[in-house]
């Protein structure tokens, strides 16, 4: 990967399903570049080299919506002009038998199921996370981009989020992986990219 | 669209089109016609002819300029004009300027209400420099009608600083409010309100419906002298023409020139004090009244309410506050003449604001996309040169009367650099991981683009087709030069009879043409009032 002021050179990465591979390293060294190139956003002030398979699929030339790689953010992201409900259904494949009830039974299994019909804007910063994590496993992606997902939160909502983040990945077991500057985050395997920093 | 992975091709495709639509061919019409055509007469026969429109017209661009830009950095830190009165501020220049006449003229509303208030007062005033016509009651137009768009710009930039955090730092060294404005935050702003003011500057070296409405006559400013002149199709008075869109151009750049260095002396100065320490507390400015948005709210009432009166009125002598009789008769005798006008005007400003919303929207797109969130000047250019100069170019070359196509496309170029500077904040402020989580979702680029990005700016957009809307409606010289028997509008007619001494009539004509403006900007409005 080729920054306005710095190279990063990295071998090869792989996460097994199930797994969550970490990144972290200095602001700016390039973790959400990354992992904005492996969701196929375009990137016109990064030149990147390299191959992106996923289950056999190389990625290279496919658009964003094809790769079927969920994203969850620090800001959530939830639609601020649709419902909490409305996050959902927009998430769930349009072939998905009964959504409205599948919608109210996840909204059920994390005690939100009052907040259906509330904003977004409306929600606390768990809800919010929570929602956003639920809205990303609807569309039943293939692999999980999880950027600085905890960061926004307290920390005795953090651990609580974090929990519920973990049990859920390895209810879909799917690979995933997590960018973060705290440490503590991490699940599993934690990779600094301060490694492959190149001047 | 969105966030797809076109082509850099595409890219480059989509911004060729739209510059070439909206600015090459535009001005490439105007330097082939200018290079093409001998200049008749000589530069001393014209600058005995034309010297001192040229002169006043250097003169009122620079006056109301430096007011209104004075105007604007003190008012910018008020209260926050709002989308709605934004709408009702922006009346058509022409409906304004027809409205505000009889409330300051000599024995208009505002003398009565002070001859009602003051049995001592001799009115009407008499005097010849606040006459109906002059370069005063031009001044006071061009100024309340300008403000409201700097400020409004002033406003929009000022919100991007942390002006917050600046203050309580001042605050806490021991600096006024006012003064850590005037200090810290002016010299700020005023290089980010440097497009904004010469936009404005250009609009009044060419303005033209203005001036006839109340502009004075001997002499009159060189952009009015201009179109009369262009009437006239001897030999010397085209070249007089001639001569005088050059003088134009030339005034139009000895005045962008010298604002730029009226901000580099301002600079200099609040930098000098800045430097020298004293915290002296400023006195309080009336011009702060004039910036904060009730005042621009009654003042647009007293317009819409004098236009109403004055359309109806039988007979209103001097002092009397109130007409003697009001009746409908004038507009029901009227429709039958505005009917067809209001089609014209509608169909041509609903189709040239499409056009532009949609150049604009195409254009923030792929700037979007390329992750160039600066404002580009050069899309600006077209209001960067007196509108005359083009417009006369464009008649000369293609001709006094084309039909509709060569009008539409005249008036789109004008809305097309309003509707992309309206949206571009907006636009370059809109998050695009919305549109890469709608996609991560399933979504193709369109379906995120218009589920997702639409929705969540749906009242910029609208304010921005709006904006287009009522760029269209105001344009006078076009419309004029281009197709005045085929097309006539709202505002060529308002004009014509109001310039003609009749402005109860023009009332009506100016009415309409402010309802149209009005209607579409509460649409836009309560269209997208919805929780965003």
């Amino acid at each position: 990967m080729v920054f306005k002021h710095h190279q990063l050179v990295i071998p090869k990465l792989s996460v097994a399903a199930g797994d969550v591979l970490t990144l972290t390293g200095a602001s700016g060294i390039g973790k959400s570049s990354l992992l904005q190139w492996i969701l196929g956003v375009e990137q016109p002030d990064v030149t990147i080299e390299g191959q992106l398979t996923l289950n056999g699929d190389d990625l290279g030339q496919w658009p964003i919506e094809r790769r079927q790689i969920g994203l969850v953010t620090q800001q959530a992201d939830l639609f601020p002009h649709m419902t909490v409900a409305q996050n959902l259904l927009f998430a769930l494949p349009k072939r998905h038998a009964q959504r409205q009830d599948w919608v109210a039974q996840q909204l059920k299994s994390v005690d939100l199921a009052q907040y259906a019909t509330a904003y977004p804007d409306q929600l606390s910063g768990g809800q919010r996370a929570r929602i956003a994590l639920l809205r990303s496993l609807a569309a039943s992606p293939r692999s999980l981009l999880l950027d600085e997902p905890f960061s926004a939160l307290d920390v005795k909502l953090r651990e609580t989020i974090r929990e519920f983040t973990w049990s859920k990945l390895l209810a879909a077991n799917m690979p995933a992986i997590l960018v973060t500057h705290d440490a503590a985050d991490a699940p599993g395997e934690v990779m600094n990219l301060e490694q492959y920093y190149y001047d | 669209m969105a966030t797809t992975l076109p082509p850099l091709a595409m890219h480059r495709l989509v911004r060729l089109v739209i510059a070439l639509m909206w600015l090459i061919i535009p001005l490439g019409v105007v330097v082939w016609h200018n290079s093409t055509t001998p200049f008749g007469g000589a530069l001393a026969g014209a600058l005995s002819a034309l010297g001192d429109s040229a002169w006043l017209t250097l003169l009122v661009t620079l006056t109301t300029s430096a007011l209104v830009l004075i105007a604007a950095l003190a008012g910018a830190g008020g209260k926050h004009l709002n989308a709605t009165w934004a709408s009702f501020i922006a009346v058509p220049h022409v409906a304004f300027a027809i409205g505000l006449l009889w409330l300051i003229s000599p024995s208009g509303w505002l003398v009565r209400v002070v001859d009602a208030l003051l049995p001592m007062w001799q009115g009407p005033i008499q005097s010849s420099w606040l006459s109906v016509k002059s370069t005063f009651t031009l001044m006071v137009v061009l100024i309340l009608k300008e403000l409201p768009f700097l400020l409004l710009m002033a406003q929009a930039n000022a919100q991007h600083m942390p002006i917050q955090r600046w203050q309580q730092q001042a605050q806490a060294l021991g600096y006024s409010r006012r003064r850590f404005w005037w200090l810290i935050v002016v010299p700020a702003l005023l290089k980010r309100i440097r497009l904004p003011l010469y936009i404005i500057a250009i609009y009044t070296v060419s303005v033209v419906d203005i001036p006839l409405l109340v502009g004075p006559n001997a002499p009159a400013l060189l952009a009015h002298e201009v179109y009369q002149l262009n009437w006239q199709f001897t030999d010397d008075t085209q070249a007089l023409v001639s001569w005088g869109s050059l003088f134009l151009v030339v005034i139009a750049v000895v005045s962008v020139l010298l604002l730029r260095g009226l901000e580099w002396v301002l600079q200099r100065w609040l930098g000098y004090l800045a430097l020298t320490g004293k915290r002296v507390r400023a006195a309080k400015s009336s011009v702060k009244r004039m910036t904060t948005p009730w005042f621009w709210v009654l003042l647009a009432m007293s317009v819409f309410i004098s236009l109403l009166l004055q359309s109806g009125q039988q007979s209103w002598f001097y002092p009397s506050l109130w007409p003697q009789g009001w009746q409908w008769s004038r507009w029901l005798t009227e429709w039958p003449y505005i009917a067809p006008l209001l089609y014209n005007t509608w169909i041509l400003a609903a189709l040239s604001a499409t056009l532009a919303w949609l150049s604009a929207i195409a254009l923030l797109e792929v700037q979007a996309q390329g992750q160039q969130h600066q404002l580009h000047g050069g899309w600006l250019a077209m209001l960067m040169i007196p509108q005359l100069v083009l417009v006369l170019g464009w008649q000369q070359t293609i001709g006094p009367d084309n039909g509709f196509i060569g009008l539409l496309w005249s008036h789109t170029v004008f809305c097309f650099p309003y509707a992309y500077l309206t949206l571009h904040g907006a636009y370059h402020a809109y998050p695009r991981r919305w549109l890469w989580q709608a996609r991560s979702l399933g979504y193709g680029p369109w379906a995120a683009w218009f589920k997702v990005l639409v929705p969540m700016l749906k009242r910029p957009l609208a304010l921005a087709w709006a904006m287009a809307f009522s760029i269209s409606v105001a344009q006078y010289l076009p419309t004029q030069w281009l197709a005045p028997v085929t097309h006539p509008t709202l505002t060529t007619e308002a004009v014509s009879i109001a310039s003609g001494g009749d402005w109860r009539l023009g009332s009506v004509y100016a009415l309409a043409q402010w309802a149209s403006v009005w209607i579409v900007f509460m649409l836009a409005l309560w269209g997208t009032r919805a929780r965003n």
